[in-house]
């Protein structure tokens, strides 16, 4: 049993942790639609260097438009008539302090990362239940255990999508569709040299193995959940942060 | 999935039946080299053996009561002696003696603390030095949803169940500078012999009401969480406890 010549929908593919996602998913003989919002280079550029259209497609899509999410799986569907996987990857960063933070930071950060996550997988649902059949990833993250500066209104959102993950997985369980959330802790990502120059040397210093991980550490989770074999596996949520929480 | 484990090592006790044998198994098909650990299912442990090498495996049966520190020196000299290390260590073995607490003999709580916990303690304190050597290993422990939840009747196994787990996350933080991870791995209602002989049709019905998967977990279910965990993509995963129960708890 393998993901062999199954069908995922990839959110946020242009992303860290997107781009791994897709790009392990095809080698290990996946086929691709992934949606991105912003960075078409990057999205041209994987579309050409990863795989050919008869695997991998890219849709510009905002998962804010519910129509999009739509388009997506049907895309999905009519080409090659399955959808075994999701993997919601897509993030939106917008911190600030609780007392500054404005309502269009709370929505921006809820909508995208919380509405997001809940409006792909509704899409997803109605494929996978005819199929009996499904694996939904979900990405969280530390925030909603170990809280984050400036990050309220992104915490609040993946601890919604731990919350929700749960709640699908007991709903969804009589058509054998597993749900399942991946929590990253603190992981390298390019922006990083945005961030308060001491936040490196305390993030290396605080998890017990000493530094920091690769977003292709992440993705082996991922595919381990995302395989046929997994499926008396749901409703929880695997950390993969070098030890960090260990809740 | 595509993992590798050739080259690498790995002691599974309790490994003649049930989710034991399914572990060995599937480390095997997954190239590592495997000590079958028995305590006293010689024959059975054979066979694991016999099906392991029949598919160009390697494999190898030691005797060895885990709750007999004096036994665990045994199990690793054969190991280092068979294979000339050791990567993976699979706490596996277990025993039940189940009763109400109100019923329960001293017999009864001593016995179980003594394999489950006691000496998962002991082995994994003796298997940690030769990975320190080699700064790579593999610490999985099999605790269960018991040590989660609870369970009536089941006082003495929770109580070692949930302390594996505290165990397992200690001897993360312990180890991780040394590129050893330690996780746990709880299974939910798993179709085993133990499970089959000692349940009613009735006691099985209700515990599956609880499970939203509605079905008990097969043993391969348990072993392919093990060979993800003692891979070398799971490198950033260490402390962890993984539910496989079908959705049973979801803590």
């Amino acid at each position: 049993m393998s993901i062999n010549d199954q069908v995922a929908i990839v959110t946020g593919g242009t992303g860290a942790i997107g781009r791994e996602v897709v790009s392990g998913l095809i080698q290990r003989g996946a086929r691709v639609v992934f949606c991105y919002r912003q960075r078409d280079e990057l999205a041209e550029e994987m579309c050409a260097t990863i795989a050919d259209e008869q695997r991998l497609i890219a849709i510009k899509a905002d998962v804010r438009d519910a129509e999009a999410m739509n388009s997506l799986v049907e895309v999905a569907v009519r080409r090659w008539e399955r959808l075994d996987m999701l993997i919601t990857a897509h993030s939106a960063v917008n911190n600030a302090p609780v007392a500054e933070m404005t309502l269009e930071q709370w929505n921006d950060v809820l909508e995208t990362m919380l509405r997001g996550v809940t409006r792909i997988t509704r899409a997803v649902l109605r494929p996978m239940q005819k199929a009996r059949y499904g694996r939904i990833i979900t990405i969280t993250g530390y925030q909603p255990l170990a809280g984050g500066l400036t990050q309220a209104n992104y915490a609040a959102a993946l601890g919604g999508i731990i919350g929700f993950s749960k709640s699908l997985a007991r709903e969804v369980a009589p058509w054998g569709i597993t749900v399942n959330s991946v929590a990253p802790g603190l992981i390298s990502r390019p922006h990083m040299s945005s961030f308060d120059p001491s936040y490196i040397p305390w993030a290396t210093n605080i998890v017990p193995l000493k530094r920091l991980g690769a977003p292709a550490e992440i993705t082996p989770a991922i595919f381990m959940l995302a395989n046929p074999e997994a499926g008396y596996i749901t409703g929880q949520v695997l950390p993969v942060d070098g030890g960090w929480r260990m809740v | 999935m595509q993992l590798d484990l050739t080259g690498r090592v790995a002691i599974v006790t309790g490994a003649s039946r049930g989710i034991g044998r399914s572990i060995a198994e599937a480390l095997a098909a997954s190239g590592a080299a495997v000590v079958v650990n028995y305590r006293g299912s010689e024959a059975a442990a054979a066979e694991v053996v016999e099906s392991i090498t029949a598919k160009g495996g390697k494999a190898l049966a030691v005797q060895a009561d885990v709750a007999d520190p004096a036994s665990h020196e045994t199990l690793l000299k054969a190991t280092t002696e068979a294979f000339g290390r050791v990567d993976i260590l699979v706490n596996n073995a277990g025993i039940t003696r189940d009763n109400l607490l109100l019923r329960m003999k001293e017999s009864e709580i001593d016995d179980v603390l003594q394999t489950n916990l006691r000496g998962v303690m002991l082995l994994t304190k003796a298997v940690l030095r030769p990975m320190m050597k080699n700064k790579w290993g593999r610490v999985i422990t099999i605790s269960s949803v018991i040590g989660l939840t609870g369970n009536a009747g089941q006082s003495n196994y929770a109580a070692a169940k949930a302390g594996l787990i505290g165990f397992s996350k200690s001897v993360a933080q312990e180890m991780a500078s040394r590129g050893i991870t330690a996780n746990a791995i709880c299974p939910g209602f798993i179709e085993t012999d133990m499970t089959r002989n000692a349940m009613s049709e009735d006691l099985i019905n209700k515990a599956l009401d609880r499970i939203p998967l509605a079905r008990m977990g097969q043993p391969a279910e348990i072993a392919n969480a093990v060979v993800f965990l003692a891979s070398d993509a799971a490198g950033y995963i260490t402390g962890q406890t993984l539910a496989v129960d079908g959705g049973m708890t979801m803590y």
